[in-house]
């Protein structure tokens, strides 16, 4: 029993912070439908703002903050730049996604050209563990979970209750039709990769606090753990995202508590081809695959 | 690149200078250059001077492969290789080995312990050698609740069934042995496990930042015991990404790092690192590698290379080849010298001699491998010290 | 109310394509407020390549579009809903991932809050059908109601000028019945411009005052709906005879 809420509790640590940034990515790629694989690197470069913010003596969480906000604007700024020129010009979608690989290469190469092939670790205390209902949790990772939740709740509520969520849900699927609504396309687009930077941001910091240090490809290498999160909700789906991720989370921690650690990935994408085997689109995705892309 | 000037013997540098291993090539090359020029400031090897010439093997078999054949066709007056790491060891050995070409590689792989290759020779200690040290360790600093954690990569993965051995072999308690994916997001349920075995000391390698992001979460769970890691916890980014983990005076005070060792305050070594300093042409900062035991032993490599040829009185690799034991293992009546110039001068007076060399001693076995002693280093007031030397019977019981 | 003489939606030698060359050409004639205008032709001709020109989704070449009086031919796509102007494109005409209320509310996205929910209910008054399905989400719904959804769409921001793209494509004869007879005729009646792509020439033709026939995307023959009921002539102008 023990072992078990703790196996969950760690889970719904490890599922906070991979479900942000699956949002994230997921939201993006509902609006835009561009399948963006430099994610990662915007949310390495999110955490190295974060970095050099919080070693001048900002606080991490004003650091997450300022750090996502920025993310916000890079991510808009990518869009505006490159993946919005190659869309007008009537790009494939494989051919976006190489476009977004390379740009992800560049940024991660760029980055690593300024910070050097080693390691960064955040000025934070984890704080003292608190045992909830067997769960030993610190202050830091409650705090993370928190602020999951309250993303999560409020990307759920932006997309359900508001107009402009409506909008996006809308552009998702139709955007010639939502265009003849009245809907300013480009802007909700650029609205998508803001919201989506902005936690690419948050979750980078709750990633690098997690994994204590990080380097220049980091975020890229946990991007796959993120797309994985999001496939398996189905892609374009923020609560899919979400039940994703604390399957992904709960997967892990379980295989590592009661198996053998060493087959964590493996429980983890065993699942992953499972339920897509099922559920090709994914738990929750209405989304069609013939949708082309907005920029 | 191949400057073999008419009567000179070229020594090839065959490392990786690109792709992830890229330090291999200048830390050979850290061993080879100090060599080549005592030698030729001694005279040469039987009036031919010793050319070092770096090849890059970019770290892959497949690039390896095509440029040691490169190699082999275009330098008639090849005599040695240093080379082959673990990164293409296995592929392109073989072929040096079919073209009579002795080689001296630092591979730690566990393949080559019993290397039936006549051209094959190794003087550092394979990985396995590593992982039985770390377990005699943990017994000479009286460490009885050991738990094992290593990385479920391949360099992780050579010294980890020895260390686990080594554990039960010197009746020590294994409370745990755990074998992690590495580059996890959280390893909490394997850390809360660790620490309800209770160990007093945990054996480990892994890379940098699953160290550091399973020594964090340890901690939070409260004190992170004794740890015996091996020379990856000496490189810089590992010990930086540790250090943001848990902070340097946490690391400081538990790692033991158990690396081979050689005494490096021989006449032998002493004279390696005068060379070593005046080398900064062909390799730049060339004292960073002053105590780096992989550049020593490369340094030791073509020492005995030039050696075997004064004692076969021929710089045919296939003839003095024969002769590169005699030159290193003691034997009756044997003269022992420390340096090239020292060893020039007994051969040609006819004596037999023992090279004791920068690393130390040179035991050939009859599978070609010498393998060194190992030592405990910790980290004090900015260096790396010796704290205590495993002797080699401490080393032999754990296996 | 507007004057029903006053001349609503024009076009004016309109050309247009996909990027490539001219997929119609060289296309003028206008629809008055209270009027119904047909284009008809074969598959292919160009029909909802030109009501897409109109709403921006391809490209004008050449040519002027005027929508009660001004020119809309600069105006971006998502703008034109407030110049008056409606469209229920031939295919993908509602959200399918949206209920039919969100539908009908995206559809009022260029109103105010109130206004929108107040039309919400008026629409609903207009396409009784639709109010027990208000909670449904649109890729369930059959091919008659998605219809009626698309239209009760459209009418959402109370347009001066429709473009309906084959609204009875796929429709039961009945629910094309209540289609033209009943909701274009409505529309006519409450003063909009329609302009009625359709398949069914003379069921078109029925409700229609002008009509258009398109071959090769270029106008064949623009006539008076009630010179043209002949089904035999129609079809030679088809067939381009
Ligand atoms: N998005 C597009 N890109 C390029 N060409 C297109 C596009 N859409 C239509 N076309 C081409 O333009 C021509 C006219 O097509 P359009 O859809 O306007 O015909 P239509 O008269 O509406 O036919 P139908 O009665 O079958 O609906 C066709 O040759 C079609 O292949
Ligand atoms: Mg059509």
């Amino acid at each position: 029993m023990g072992v078990l809420m703790s196996a969950i509790g760690f889970g719904i640590v490890t599922a906070s912070i991979l479900a942000v940034s699956s949002v994230g990515f997921t939201l993006q790629f509902s609006v835009t439908n561009v399948f963006n694989l430099s994610f990662g690197s915007v949310m390495t470069g999110t955490g190295f703002i974060a970095y050099a913010l919080n070693t001048s003596g900002v606080s991490i969480w004003a650091s997450m903050a300022i750090g996502a906000l920025c993310g916000g604007v890079i991510s808009v700024a990518l869009n505006w730049l490159i993946f919005g020129r190659f869309i007008r010009h009537g790009i494939s979608r494989f051919g976006m996604v190489i476009v977004t690989i390379a740009t992800g290469l560049i940024c991660d190469n760029t980055i690593q050209a300024f910070v050097g092939p080693t390691f960064y670790a955040y000025n934070a205390q984890p704080g003292k563990a608190f045992n909830l209902a067997g769960m030993l949790l610190t202050g830091q990772e409650l705090i993370i979970i928190v602020i999951a939740a309250v993303m999560m709740t409020a990307t759920h509520v932006g997309l359900k209750s508001t107009r402009l969520g409506a909008a996006m849900r809308g552009l998702s699927v139709n955007a010639s039709l939502a265009r003849a609504c009245g809907v300013p396309t480009r802007r909700v687009v650029a609205v998508a990769w803001f919201a989506s930077g902005v936690m690419a941001g948050i979750g980078s910091v709750a990633l690098f606090l997690d994994t204590s240090t990080f380097a220049a490809t980091t975020g890229s290498q946990f991007l796959i753990m993120v797309i994985a999160a999001a496939v398996l909700g189905g892609v374009g789906s923020a609560e899919g995202a979400v039940v994703g991720a604390l399957v992904v989370g709960l997967a892990t921690e379980i295989t590592a508590a009661y198996w053998n650690p060493e087959l964590k990935d493996v429980v983890a994408f065993v699942v992953l081809i499972l339920v897509l085997l099922v559920r090709p689109q994914g738990m929750f995705s209405q989304l069609s695959s013939e949708r082309t892309a907005v920029g | 690149m191949a400057h073999s000037g008419s009567g000179s013997l070229v020594v090839a540098i065959f490392h990786a200078y690109s792709g992830p291993n890229a330090a291999f090539g200048p830390e050979a090359a850290a061993g080879c250059f100090p060599a080549e020029k005592l030698i030729n400031a001694a005279g040469g090897v039987l009036g031919h001077k010793i050319v070092c010439d770096p090849t890059d093997s970019k770290g892959d078999p497949a690039d390896a492969v095509p440029a040691a054949n490169r190699l082999i066709a275009s330098t008639s007056s090849l005599v040695g290789v240093l080379g082959g790491g673990s990164d293409t060891a296995t592929a392109v050995v073989p072929l040096f080995a079919q073209a009579n070409i002795p080689v001296f590689s630092t591979t730690g792989q566990a393949s080559f312990d019993h290397s039936t290759s006549p051209y094959f020779w190794r003087i550092l200690s394979p990985d396995p050698a590593q992982g039985g040290a770390m377990a005699a360790a943990a017994k000479k600093l009286g460490l009885t609740r050991v738990a094992t954690v290593f990385g479920n990569d391949s360099s992780a993965q050579g010294s980890a069934p020895a260390a686990i051995a080594g554990v039960t072999k010197l009746h020590l308690h294994l409370v745990t042995n755990q074998t992690i994916a590495i580059g996890q997001l959280s390893y909490r349920s394997e850390v809360q496990k660790l620490a309800s075995a209770k160990p007093q000391v945990i054996i480990s390698e892994a890379d940098p930042q699953t160290s550091a992001t399973y020594l964090s979460e340890l901690r939070q769970l409260g004190t992170i015991p004794d740890l015996i890691t091996d020379p990856v916890s000496q490189e810089p980014g590992w010990r930086k990404a540790v250090i943001g983990a848990i902070g340097a005076s946490n690391l400081n005070a538990r790692d033991y790092a158990v690396v081979a060792y050689a005494p490096l305050t021989t006449l032998a070594y002493r004279t390696y690192t005068a060379a070593l300093k005046t080398i900064g042409k062909q390799v730049s900062q060339p004292m960073q590698w002053n105590s780096d035991l992989y550049s020593v032993a490369d340094y030791d490599s073509v020492v005995v290379m030039a050696l075997a040829m004064d004692m076969a009185h021929s710089t045919s690799p296939k003839v003095y080849n024969t002769f590169i034991p005699k030159v290193t293992n003691p034997s009756a009546g044997a003269v022992v010298v420390h340096t090239y110039a020292a060893g020039k001068v007994a051969l040609a007076k006819g004596k037999r001699i023992q090279y004791v060399g920068a690393a130390g001693a040179i035991i050939f076995d009859r599978w070609h491998n010498a393998g060194q002693g190992f030592a405990i280093e910790r980290y004090k007031n900015g260096n790396w010290a010796v704290s205590s030397v495993l002797s080699s019977a401490e080393i032999k019981a754990a296996f | 109310m507007r004057s029903t003489s006053a001349p609503s939606l024009v076009l004016d030698r309109v050309s247009a394509g996909y990027g490539g060359a001219a997929v119609i050409e060289d296309v003028s004639f206008s629809v008055r407020s209270g009027e119904v205008a047909c284009v008809v032709g074969p598959n292919g001709a160009g029909k909802s390549t030109l009501l897409r020109a109109i709403t921006r989704d391809a490209v004008l070449i050449s040519g002027r579009i005027l929508l009660a009086g001004e020119d809309i031919s600069e105006t971006a796509g998502n703008d034109l809903v407030r110049r008056g102007l409606a469209w229920v494109p031939q295919l993908d005409d509602v959200f399918p991932i949206l209920t039919v209320r969100e539908n009908l509310e995206l559809g009022g996205y260029s109103l105010d809050r109130r206004r929108m929910r107040a039309r919400v209910e008026e629409v609903v008054a207009i396409f009784p059908l639709l109010s027990r399905l208000l909670g449904r989400v649109a890729g369930q719904l059959s091919g008659g109601e998605r219809k009626l959804l698309a239209i009760g769409r459209a009418l959402m921001p109370g347009p001066s000028a429709v473009l309906l793209d084959e609204p009875t494509a796929g429709l039961s004869p009945e629910m094309t019945q209540l289609v033209l007879n009943t909701h274009v005729e409505e529309l006519r009646q409450s003063g909009v411009a329609v302009l009625l792509v359709e398949q069914r020439a003379l069921e078109a033709i029925a409700v229609s005052s002008e009509v258009h026939v398109m071959v090769d995307g270029r106008l064949r023959v623009s006539k008076q709906a009630r010179l043209l009921t002949d089904g035999e002539e129609l079809a030679r102008l088809f067939l381009g005879e």
